[in-house]
């Protein structure tokens, strides 16, 4: 049930043929399990091939210049497949702060590095669990001359095992401010992520010397923080639909009591219901992308696919271990991959109960 | 999103056009009391469908009715962006265009796709202008999840074909003109083969059309007697014995409908149903209860995803194709909504959705939704048999074992 333009369809497609060439879950069930590397220089070829780095980033900074939209529709299909990439991570978070900040001389070194897949840039916002948005409570920047430096803890960074620049918000005499951090000047120590498709990290700053991309940043940070929750969105809804198709084709293939278990209604029904959740939930995350392309304010759209997307994508998961029966709760199968990754990014950028919350207020209640 | 070919200047010149026309003919829902506003929106009593047609008509003349549908047929052929500024325009409007919800949602699709030129050309712009409303005579005591199980007979005699059965759930019978009736010309073959659909006279000797009691208390929908009714062999709506296809055509576009909110007629675009809790919680203080903000918000969200749902699916029906199982979705999560919305306003209201004072017409609005809720889950197909269609259309799973798929109809057992 997508509507999406032939030339975003044609996009999809080619990121999907790479994916699934590069990326079988195989592969990436190894490499979860420490078995297996992310194959060395893979995203540096991505960013070259494919542009899948600077996607979004303008041409004049070596992107692409395509549109919010399209970022969308390609973190689908690393939802999908749970490839092992920064694309979420540097080429949609990361870079789309930058973008929000629009401080094109600040920016410029940055963006070409990340568009040309030579360095990757990771979202440092959060300071606490449980916090939507998330606020700056000991993150301070202090200037000295033209220098400014950090010093400050943040959590909960998706950084894919270490990125080359954190953005990080911290507060200064003029505001909340945003800046970029080069991973050298930051302690990084690995969290125990239950998504074991994607490291997150705590990282800490002891005057980290920075570089401001914005000052007086709130309603930057604001909109970043919105952008996030849509784009998450968009990659859960890409694994939501994987799932969707692993029980759907599970169901069609496992005989008991002499018939195809899906011919039990029982089993059809849960596919059924999974389906109506994931094409509703396909519809918030479109919309709140090709809104945000459009320029106009996300601030519900935003808290509406986060919603939905998480709810249809933890749901889904269980449904789909228990269409399984006993093999989809073993380790060697990828279901609870999806599993954890859905719960992962459900609490990740607000947890549904937040926006419900933010949505209310939203909307002047 | 959607493929367009208008440039934006025109759109916004239509967009004005759409305001202007509004801010002149039509009443907005705030100006109206809240006990009348539901019956305008119904549109069930004689006096309201004096109001509908007229709020047709008007639109007609406008040049507002039947945008997407093709111009040579009465319609306005433009896009789907032209619907959505349309829909956008309207919202806050009163539009009593229920009434027109079957003919225009699923009967009209259905002579457009499988009915001959000459039914197009005579019933399609009456039927866009509110001239002529029809209804869907599909369902029958003995057959209503499985339609094709209906025993209601024509026989070809001549030039003619004539009509003996019973039909039952018939919404609107009682003011249309028209019917899309589904019938059984061959019993010898297996029951999906031997149906045969027609447009049929509802005013033609031999048709008996009487009410029947909802547990709203309202009247909407009927049983209708044919007894020896004639039609002519110019009635028939695509080939004879195939009717099934059609008939699945109309099913398909009924549940769009249904779910996604009035083919053609472009309602819904807002929050509504949310809008009004929200003011029932703020009213009785609720509002600032967690539990209740919690199901508030979850109640927006699943309008919304709605809302998109079906703008998603106007715009690819739009786009050229026929509407797919998947107006199934809709259907079943808008029967989802309809029962958590009347739950909710339930628990808000506590003792005054029960027993309520003659000036009271929130509790006496609320308490009249929660009684067709159920009805709104039936009609169009139940929540099973959606999940059935689209597990098994959509997703391909296989069917249940069926006893009766390939025997001849007259073997089959029935009520
Ligand atoms: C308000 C309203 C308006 C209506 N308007 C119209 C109209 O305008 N025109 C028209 O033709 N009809 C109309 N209908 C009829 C409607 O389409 C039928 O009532 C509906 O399809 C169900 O059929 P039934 O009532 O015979 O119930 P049944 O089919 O007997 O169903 C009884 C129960 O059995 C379940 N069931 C049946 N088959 C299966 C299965 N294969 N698997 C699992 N469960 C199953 C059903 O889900 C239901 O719970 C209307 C109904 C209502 C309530």
């Amino acid at each position: 049930m997508s509507v999406m333009t032939e030339e975003r369809e044609a996009l999809k497609a080619a990121v999907a043929d790479y994916l699934d060439s590069t990326f079988p879950i195989d592969k990436v069930h190894r490499i979860a399990n420490g078995k297996e590397d992310v194959p060395a220089g893979e995203w540096t070829k991505a960013a070259q091939g494919l542009g899948l780095a600077g996607l979004v980033i303008p041409e004049e900074f070596g992107g692409q210049g395509a549109s919010l939209g399209e970022l969308g529709a390609v973190l689908q299909e690393f939802g999908r497949t749970l490839a092992p990439l920064p694309m979420l991570s540097s080429a949609a978070l990361g870079t789309v702060a930058f973008l929000v900040c629009d401080n094109a001389s600040a920016s410029k070194p940055y963006l070409e590095a990340l568009a040309a897949g030579s360095a990757t840039a990771a979202l440092a916002l959060s300071e606490a669990a449980n916090q939507w948005p998330a606020t700056i409570n000991n993150t301070v920047a202090t200037q000295s001359g033209d220098a400014w430096t950090i010093t400050g803890d943040k959590s909960f960074v998706l950084d894919n095992g270490g990125a080359d620049l954190y953005i990080v918000s911290a507060s200064t005499p003029q505001g909340p401010g945003i800046f970029v951090v080069d991973a050298a000047d930051v302690q990084r120590t690995d969290l125990n992520a239950m998504d074991l498709t994607r490291k997150q990290s705590a990282i800490t700053l002891n005057n980290a010397k920075a570089t401001p991309l914005a000052l007086n940043a709130q309603e930057q940070l604001t909109q970043i923080q919105n952008l996030a929750a849509t784009l998450v969105a968009s990659e859960q809804i890409g694994g939501a639909d994987a799932i969707l198709k692993m029980m759907v084709e599970y169901a069609k293939m496992r005989v008991q009591f002499g018939r195809i278990i899906g011919s039990f209604q029982a089993i059809k029904h849960m596919c059924a219901n999974t389906l109506v959740e994931v094409e509703q939930a396909r519809g918030a995350a479109e919309d709140a992308a090709d809104r945000a392309a459009e320029g106009e304010d996300i601030t519900l759209p935003a808290s509406l696919a986060k919603i939905a997307c998480s709810e249809v994508f933890t749901d889904a998961t269980l449904t789909n271990i228990r269409v399984h029966g006993g093999i989809g709760y073993t380790w060697e199968h990828p279901a609870h991959l999806y599993f954890r990754r859905a719960r992962s990014t459900s609490a990740l950028f607000g947890t549904p109960a937040q926006h419900r919350e933010a949505l209310l207020v939203g909307l002047g209640y | 999103m959607t493929t367009s070919i208008e440039t934006p200047a025109e759109l916004e010149e239509f967009r004005i056009k759409v305001r202007d026309w509004f801010a002149t003919n039509a009443t907005r829902e705030d100006a109206v009391a809240t006990d009348k506003k539901d019956e305008v929106e119904e549109g069930e009593t004689e006096d309201f469908l004096v109001v509908a047609r007229k709020f047709q008509n008007t639109l007609y003349d406008a040049g507002l009715s039947g945008l997407s549908w093709p111009k040579e047929y009465g319609g306005q052929s433009l896009t789907m962006n032209h619907q959505r500024v349309f829909n956008e325009e309207a919202s806050g409007y009163v539009m009593p265009s229920t009434p027109f919800m079957v003919t225009l949602g699923m009967c009209a699709p259905t002579i457009l796709q499988y009915g001959t030129e000459e039914q197009r050309k005579r019933h399609i712009g009456p039927m866009l202008r509110g001239d002529e409303i029809w209804c869907q005579l599909f369902s029958e005591p003995g057959a209503g999840s499985d339609v094709a199980g209906l025993t209601t007979k024509a026989v070809k005699d001549g030039d003619e074909w004539v009509i003996n059965g019973q039909k039952v759930w018939t919404s609107g019978a009682h003011y249309a003109s028209f019917g899309l009736i589904v019938t059984r010309t061959n019993p010898d073959v297996p029951k999906h083969k031997g149906i045969t659909m027609f447009i049929v006279d509802m005013k033609a000797p031999g048709v008996t059309v009487r009410p029947l009691r909802q547990m709203s208390g309202a009247s909407g929908f009927n049983e209708v007697f044919f007894d020896n009714v004639r039609v002519p062999a110019t009635s028939l709506v695509g080939v004879v014995d195939q009717g099934w296809t059609a008939a699945i055509g109309t099913l398909m576009n009924e549940r769009v409908s249904i779910g996604a909110g009035g083919g053609g007629l472009g309602r819904g675009t807002g929050t509504v149903q949310f809008d009004r809790l929200a003011e029932l919680a703020t009213s009785t203080g609720a509002i600032t209860d967690p539990v209740t903000r919690n199901e508030l918000a979850t109640i927006w969200v699943k309008e919304r995803t709605l809302a998109i749902l079906g703008d998603r699916m106007r715009a690819s029906l739009k786009s050229g194709k026929a509407p797919g199982p998947e107006g199934s979705i809709a259907k079943l999560a808008g029967s989802e909504l309809g029962k958590q919305v009347a739950d909710m306003a339930m628990d808000l209201l506590a003792e005054s959705g029960q027993a309520w004072t003659n000036d009271d017409e929130e509790s006496l609005r609320w308490a009249t939704n929660l009684l067709a809720s159920p009805g709104g889950a039936i009609a169009g197909g139940t929540p099973e048999i959606m999940r059935n269609i689209l597990g098994e259309r959509t997703l391909g799973l296989p069917k249940e074992p069926q006893l009766d798929r390939d025997m001849p109809f007259k073997e089959i057992r029935t009520n």
